[in-house]
């Protein structure tokens, strides 16, 4: 994979996150970035096709929409 | 854009020579021929021959329907990969950009590569062909799922739904039931980490 570099400025909460996400999901940061991007950028298509983007409860099968901004 | 990512070799079972193929990310106009003007007429004609979807299995025409060169021109939600051998496009493959995230017990909630479609050309399934002509083109796509997977920092973690007339192909691959899926209407498999790694280097 071609890739280039950039710098990323994040505040200490934001930096805290990134941290504890990348422990908990076994990715390097680079990884986790990479990965939120994609998901981003297919929930933006989504959203854009008029699509809703849903979460739903496993049990009560109650669905909640995701607002995205 | 198409890129060459490295070569292959699938057994000619009509000659039992080895061949030199080549595997792509990206597709190209040349693949999507192949499948409009080749795969296609093949497949929807052998299709034709039975009464349903469900009796399609027995010639392994299931995939029939599937729209290769629309999928795979959105860019934005599939990453697409073919292996070619002797000119001729041999296997598909569209792969979620998406994250999707794993169902097994032992990896639950990690990321995995999701496998939108997988396919080999017509003439080279047995239950389509009564010659079938090579061997190894679902095999080495797979394989190289698994390497996006590890490219991507996933270690190799892959998903997909199979369609009823693959499910013992995936089991033979050493993927893992986990349950139909409700939405796609099709077994659910994945393959771990671990399991990655065995196939990589068998």
């Amino acid at each position: 994979m071609d890739r280039r570099q950039m710098t990323l400025n994040l505040n200490d909460k934001e930096m805290d996150l990134l941290d504890r996400l990348s422990e908990r999901r076994g990715m390097s940061k680079t990884a986790l970035v990479r990965q939120a991007l994609r998901l981003y950028q297919s929930v933006t298509e989504r959203i854009e096709r008029g699509e809703k983007v849903f979460v739903e409860h496993p049990g009560t099968k109650d669905k909640a929409e995701l607002m995205v901004l | 854009m198409k890129k060459h990512l490295g070569d292959r070799r699938l057994r000619n079972r009509l000659t039992g020579e080895p061949e030199a193929a080549s595997i792509f990310q990206g597709l190209d106009e040349k693949n999507f021929h192949d499948f409009e003007a080749v795969w296609k007429p093949e497949l929807v004609k052998r299709a034709k021959e039975f009464a349903t979807w469900a009796k399609q299995a027995e010639g392994n025409v299931q995939d029939a329907h599937w729209d290769w060169v629309g999928k795979a021109k959105n860019e934005a939600v599939y990453e697409s990969f073919a292996i070619e051998c002797d000119s001729m496009t041999q296997g598909l493959m569209l792969v979620a950009t998406a994250p999707h995230f794993a169902r097994l017990k032992s990896q639950h909630g990690l990321d995995l590569c999701y496998i939108e479609l997988i396919a080999t050309a017509p003439w080279n399934r047995p239950k389509f062909s009564k010659a079938p002509k090579y061997k190894g083109a679902g095999r080495a796509l797979l394989a190289t799922a698994i390497s996006w997977s590890v490219e991507l920092e996933l270690k190799g973690r892959i998903g997909l739904c199979s369609l009823p007339e693959s499910e013992s192909w995936y089991d033979e691959q050493g993927m893992q039931r986990c349950g139909f899926d409700g939405d796609k209407k099709m077994e659910y498999f994945e393959m771990t980490e671990e399991d990655a790694g065995k196939y990589l280097n068998s």
